[in-house]
């Protein structure tokens, strides 16, 4: 009967309307529409960055791991993206700041790894003794290998249930969720006649999105590389893949070498535009790790932090002049050349070289100002400097002679350096 | 599930198959690892191979790659009172490599080099001198031949039921994963994805029946920023399907094994030398010499 069904039409109709507005309110049923004020309260007070235990990377991601975002890792193989997944493991338990999940796919967890990583670095707490500070940050750690993508999908439906419940907070909270790696579960099943393997990795995707977003966790997965075209390497998993990660990072690592390159494919908040330089030296144990320049000819701004052993804080305007902030300790040897370092403005003209020294680096910077550029013939800017290094001293300033500058060399350091194009024009 | 144990739930493991790191760390010190005959190699592998993980072993044809891995084979059989597993090994040979001749060469070479190594500690072992005979070494080796890429793929998925059987099997050695795969294979998008699924399949039989699974693997030539490299076959995308990669090479007339990749393990490098008892130390070696 037509009227008896537009009627019950209408009924329901109301009845969705007022769902719909309930809805708005939040009643439970479905999440409440959020306003802006609100959504910025909400990333201040609950979605905090989580240290990922390389402080090079930590500048880099802009404070950290954020909870509520997807990062991903990519590289080839024995790039180093194992040693991050552990490393990140490592410092959020480390500052006590709860439990780490850790799921294995190509049994590379390694509990002896993070003991002997615990074991190179310095305490910072004193009071506890080195073997119940192991116990506390490996008590923390839970592992489970799964093999399959359906395995992770029960394993993720696992985690939300039991967050949902979860009341506990401080120590037991699961704050970081690391997927080591993603692509191995995904790789069998992408490709051929249908699409399920496509269809079961964006919602594999959208369900750790969700979770990191709504329980304020932070999702860490390693990803591979795989041949695209004309031989260079590209990462796995494809086009779709690729926007679902919120931050994507790179590593590189030349054969041989223990210093590994971090830099950012994709980000939320910081700038890229046209150059992203990133340069981060970081002390990971017998690991360095560095991140690549995407060069770009005109370098408009550079802002310099170098951390650990000498905290200096350096930003170069556009004027080539260098603000020298927070200088905690140079060399004692050449404080003396610099009598007022504190609110001093000393330029800087470049970074000459950086070498690794062991477990840090020696870093060559040369302050002075930026001079016309002056032929000399035979003075070679980096006599004495490592050669091997001189291209970094040739990307920042091109073409120019550095003559009658001071050199000093910080030794032990961790540097940063970011170059955005769009601030402060 | 009773209200009881939904309200046990909520307290308990936020995982069901998950253990703390701390656990595991007793476990994997405790983990007694397969020595490859060679005592510099073992130290930089940190005793030998590693249960529980997947390891890749790749050199150009000739360096050794079969001596080891029928090493391996024999080697996983030494009594836990001289420090082996007293394990069986499951060897799945793809190129016809295997030689039972040479294998019982290794095996006697085993067994005279324990009988040197530890008679002066257990004189009062009974069970020893019955167990360690060339023979008995053999008969523990499961030997699968296999012919084409798909009974490949039929021998690793029939593995896993192979395995809940057979419950002493503590090495399996695939020699070599690489020989059918790299022929005849039209659709190279379908090639990675079987082979992306065995390796799932292997990594899993590793971890479930906490065995070592060794992958012999040969290389290929790759032309890399204007001159050729040799690289392991297969490509990029099967690089990661292993849990450690030892690569062999030679360096002048020696040769030598590279940890290449480890998530626990530095690089280094290490001479070994394939003698008539099978994998040995160089030094050592040397030594024998010097006293005849």
């Amino acid at each position: 009967m037509n009227c008896g069904t537009s009627s019950r039409t209408e009924e329901e109709m109301e009845e969705g309307f007022v769902d719909g507005e309930a809805g708005m309110k939040g009643d439970g049923r479905q999440p409440p529409w959020l306003s802006g004020v609100e959504l910025l309260e909400d990333a201040q007070r609950n979605k905090h960055a989580l240290p990922s235990g390389c402080e090079g990377i930590d500048i880099l991601l802009g404070g950290g791991l954020r909870e509520g975002q997807l990062t991903e890792i990519v590289g080839p193989s024995s790039s180093g993206k194992t040693q991050v997944c552990l490393h990140s493991a490592l410092g959020v338990t480390d500052m006590h700041l709860g439990v780490v999940i850790f799921l294995d796919t190509c049994n590379s967890f390694s509990p002896n790894r993070i003991a002997s990583i615990v074991n190179q670095q310095t305490g910072t707490l004193v009071k506890e003794g080195e073997e119940s500070r192991l116990k506390r940050i490996l008590s923390s750690i839970l592992c489970q290998s799964v093999f399959d993508i359906f395995e992770l999908l029960d394993v993720l439906h696992q985690l939300e249930c039991k967050m949902k419940h979860q009341v506990t907070s401080g120590r037991n909270r699961i704050r970081l969720l690391i997927i080591d790696s993603i692509s191995s579960l995904i790789t069998p099943i992408l490709g051929g006649k249908n699409s399920q393997g496509r269809l079961l990795m964006i919602s594999t995707g959208i369900l750790l999105k969700k979770i990191a977003n709504e329980y304020n966790i932070s999702v860490l997965v390693a990803n591979h590389m795989v041949g695209g075209e004309g031989g260079n390497l590209k990462p796995a998993l494809g086009e779709s893949w690729r926007s679902i990660p919120h931050v994507r990072l790179l590593l590189s690592r030349d054969q041989g070498s223990n210093i590994c390159n971090v830099s950012v494919l994709k980000h939320t908040i910081i700038m890229k535009a046209l150059l992203t330089w990133a340069l981060s030296v970081i002390l990971m144990g017998d690991l360095i790790f560095t991140s690549t320049a995407l060069i770009h000819q005109q370098l408009s701004l550079i802002k310099c932090l170098m951390l650990t052993t000498q905290r200096i804080q350096i930003r170069v305007e556009k004027k080539d002049f260098v603000e020298v902030v927070d200088i905690l300790r140079v060399k004692k040897d050449l404080r003396s050349q610099w009598p007022s370092v504190d609110d001093s403005v000393l330029p800087i003209a470049g970074v000459m070289g950086s070498k690794p020294c062991g477990h840090s680096l020696d870093i060559g910077i040369c302050l002075g100002h930026q001079q016309q550029p002056q032929l000399q013939e035979n003075k070679n800017p980096t006599d004495g400097m490592y050669p091997e290094n001189k291209s970094l001293m040739q990307l920042l300033c091109p073409g120019r002679s550095y003559h009658g500058w001071s050199m000093i060399w910080l030794h032990h350091v961790v540097v940063s350096l970011l170059i955005d194009d769009d601030v402060g024009a | 599930m009773s209200r009881t144990s939904k309200a046990r739930n909520l307290d308990g493991p936020a995982l069901k198959g998950a253990q703390t790191a701390w656990d595991m760390l007793s476990e994997e010190q405790m983990q007694r690892h397969i020595t490859t005959g060679c005592e510099e190699l073992d130290a930089i592998l940190g005793g030998g191979i590693h249960c529980k993980e997947v390891t890749e072993i790749g050199g150009v044809p000739g360096i050794g790659k079969t001596q080891l891995g029928m090493q391996l084979a024999i080697n996983v059989q030494i009594p836990v009172d001289c420090g082996g597993l007293n394990g069986k090994a499951v060897y799945i040979d793809t190129e016809g490599s295997f030689m039972a001749e040479r294998a019982h060469q290794i095996a006697e070479g085993c067994i005279s080099d324990l009988s040197i190594n530890f008679v002066h500690q257990r004189k009062d072992s009974i069970s020893c001198p019955e167990r360690m005979e060339p023979n008995n070494f053999l008969a523990n080796i499961f030997y699968f031949r296999i012919c084409s890429y798909t009974e490949q793929i039929a021998a690793i998925n029939y593995l896993e039921k192979f395995l809940e059987e057979q419950k002493d099997v503590k090495i399996v050695i695939i020699d070599s994963i690489t020989f059918h795969f790299r022929q005849d294979f039209d659709d190279l998008a379908l090639r990675t994805r079987v082979l992306g699924g065995m390796s799932l399949k292997l990594m899993k039989c590793a971890k479930k029946h906490s065995l070592a699974v060794v992958l012999l693997n040969q290389v290929t030539t790759k032309f890399v920023e204007g001159s050729f490299q040799l690289s392991l076959a297969l490509g990029d995308s099967w690089s990661h399907s292993s849990t450690n990669r030892i690569i062999l090479y030679w360096n002048g007339n020696e040769r030598y094994a590279y940890i290449d990749k480890s998530p626990s393990l530095r690089s280094a490098s290490a001479p070994f030398l394939v003698t008539s008892k099978g994998i040995r130390n160089v030094t050592s070696h040397c030594k024998r010499v010097r006293m005849m």
